[in-house]
């Protein structure tokens, strides 16, 4: 089982706009420039990053901006990390990703003062997620739809990031000794399976899909949630439940890092872990990997092949 | 000449990138190419030649950095030499090395970053993951830029013919009938090995692919994997002492060593820097003189390119 595994089970694909009084957004739009950007949910708060690229800087307002935000920079790449105050953006944006259980969020960018969130869901959601559209827009003023549609396939979303920013590829994996093996919730699941997680957020917060190949025993007593009938998807919380894990979320909710397509598959007592992260984000990354072997001796972690994502 | 197939032991690549902490090298993110590096192992101290075009003296920030060190031209290549007495944190490399199927294939700075290629065997993959988790320690920071199949030896030769014109050459060497029980049990079979990294000291490290592993015997030779004839050994004779002992007198001229023993004949295959090509001639030519019975003859010597563009417009006129 691979990342196709999920990324085509999900069909559906949602481009959300919004504008108004927003972080950054305002001098976007007056130099007239896109940003990438990574949404991250703490338990009550909201941080917002973005990549600035460093052939930008040379704009006197964009300057101004990077000192005032206290931007870091990395390669060729500015990076800096604001929090969005406001309740309602908030819950807003939560509800947004949270909604519908089967919603994941691709991508966050801002382009000339509007801020697009693109996401994958399942088609038997469709109805859960155009009500809630109302809804959030009450919270939101500002928040529309761009996009409602087949879902392209991850390559199509990712091309939007890789105009911005370039992408490692990095596969690593870990192996589990008999006692987590035995204990829940590795103990509770299939052989196979594969979980991509829903969004950024804390190590306990982190949402995620989980698609096996055969149904989950006694699922629902388990905690796992079957959010599509019949086609083995399920939504679960490992951060709750498992400390490797959660762990490792929760030094990539610490670094605030930005990744995509973030794949974990296990197999036969050996846990897959892929993620694309910006290159300027490598060394993070390494970092809470690093983090975690240390902590986990005993989960033999290893990289098995990192390269240009392209 | 340079054998098509040179790696055939080790089945995986690493490129780690660490950031420079050298002042004249943080900045040479600056020129839009690379510079070469060769690493070697004592057992005193890690130490590395950096070389950098001559040309460059008339940088500032290069002047002023080459006022506080020790300076030596070759051909078109300025060389300096930093060691772990200065930089201590270089030593963490030693991990690496004692990782068995290691072998570095190159080292080269480019956009203020150094990078180790190298190449080494699946089964080490754990080994090798705990060495870039400990150099990062050591070291404040550090990447894996690269890490999967082994993409051989044209992928080196792309990146150091960025830096730098290159030659191959190839030495052979008879290797005469031995009474010692080491050299009997070396050459018992027809193998093919790499050199794993570069050192001064009286024996080498090397990485062996053998064709009759039933020939084996003795303590020599350690497995890595009996499945595909690979195994390990450090080797001592006469012959690489002195050769040691001239490469630390004139500095590392050859930095990808290849060698293959067909039952008779020795062959040492490596790639030189084309300013290094007199130092490497001066070389073979003493060792020939000291070791006549050897009958070491050089087989090839030729340039590298055109198969590989330069971009550095300073070298190759």
């Amino acid at each position: 089982m691979d990342l196709n595994d999920v990324d085509r089970a999900l069909d559906m694909r949602i481009i959300y706009s919004l504008t108004g009084n927003l972080p950054v957004a305002e001098f976007t739009k007056r130099i007239s420039i896109n940003l990438q950007s990574g949404l991250h949910f703490g338990e009550k708060s909201l941080e917002i990053s973005f990549f600035i690229p460093e052939e930008l800087a040379s704009n006197r307002e964009i300057s101004i901006f990077l000192a005032q935000s206290n931007a870091t920079k990395e390669g060729n790449v500015y990076f800096s990390n604001f929090g969005m105050a406001t309740e309602d953006l908030y819950n807003g944006l939560k509800e947004v990703v949270d909604g519908s259980k089967t919603t994941i969020l691709d991508n966050m960018y801002l382009s000339k003062g509007t801020y697009y969130l693109s996401c994958r869901f399942h088609s038997s959601d469709l109805y859960t997620v155009t009500k809630n559209v109302l809804k959030y827009s009450r919270l939101m003023e500002g928040l529309s739809v761009q996009y409602l549609g087949p879902n392209p396939g991850l390559n199509t979303i990712l091309e939007d990031v890789k105009k911005v920013t370039r992408l490692k590829q990095i596969k690593w994996e870990a192996k589990l000794p008999d006692y987590a093996k035995k204990s829940f919730p590795f103990s509770a699941l299939p052989d196979q399976w594969v979980f991509e997680s829903r969004y950024m957020t804390t190590g306990e917060g982190v949402s995620e899909i989980v698609k096996t190949n055969e149904k989950i025993r006694n699922a629902e007593e388990n905690g796992f949630k079957e959010t599509v009938p019949g086609l083995n998807l399920y939504e679960f919380k490992f951060g709750l439940k498992e400390p490797f894990l959660k762990g490792f979320f929760s030094y990539l909710y610490d670094k605030k890092m930005i990744r995509f397509c973030r794949i974990f598959g296990y197999d036969n007592g050996a846990l897959h872990i892929s993620s694309l992260v910006p290159e300027v984000l490598v060394d993070n990354y390494m970092a809470s990997m690093s983090k975690i072997a240390d902590e986990f001796p005993d989960w033999q972690v290893s990289l098995t092949e990192v390269f240009d994502a392209v | 000449m340079f054998p098509e197939d040179t790696d055939p032991v080790g089945d995986m690549q690493c490129v780690f990138a660490v950031k420079s902490s050298i002042p004249f090298l943080v900045e040479s993110r600056k020129f839009p190419f690379s510079f070469s590096e060769h690493m070697y192992f004592t057992d005193k101290a890690v130490g590395e030649y950096i070389n950098v075009p001559s040309y460059l003296k008339k940088d500032y920030e290069y002047s002023i950095f080459l006022k506080r060190m020790q300076v030596s031209e070759m051909g078109d290549l300025s060389v300096f030499k930093i060691t772990s007495d200065e930089y201590p944190e270089m030593e963490i490399f030693r991990e690496l090395i004692r990782i068995p199927s290691v072998a570095i294939d190159y080292k080269y700075i480019e956009g203020g970053y150094h990078k180790t290629v190298f190449t080494f065997h699946h089964t080490h993959a754990m080994e090798v993951s705990r060495f870039i988790f400990n150099a990062r320690k050591a070291l404040g920071n550090g990447i894996p830029e690269y890490f999967g199949s082994n993409r051989g030896l044209n992928y080196t030769l792309e990146k150091a013919s960025k830096a730098e014109r290159l030659v191959s050459g190839v030495v052979s060497v008879k290797p005469p009938v031995s009474d010692s029980d080491q050299m009997k049990a070396l050459f018992a079979t027809r193998w093919i090995r790499r050199l794993r990294y570069t050192t001064w000291e009286n024996s080498n490290d090397f990485l062996y692919r053998v064709d009759d592993s039933a020939k084996l015997s003795g303590e020599i030779f350690k497995s890595v994997s009996e499945k595909e004839k690979i195994y390990t050994a450090t080797t001592a004779s006469k012959i690489s002492v002195f050769y040691s002992k001239m490469l630390s007198e004139h500095y590392n001229p050859m930095f990808y060593q290849y060698h293959e023993f067909d039952g008779t004949l020795l062959r040492i295959c490596g790639i030189i820097s084309e300013s290094y090509g007199r130092t490497f001639l001066g070389i073979v030519s003493d060792t020939v003189k000291n070791f006549p019975k050897y009958d070491i003859r050089v087989a090839y010597l030729s340039p590298i390119h055109p198969r590989y563009e330069l971009i550095n417009p300073a070298i190759g006129k």
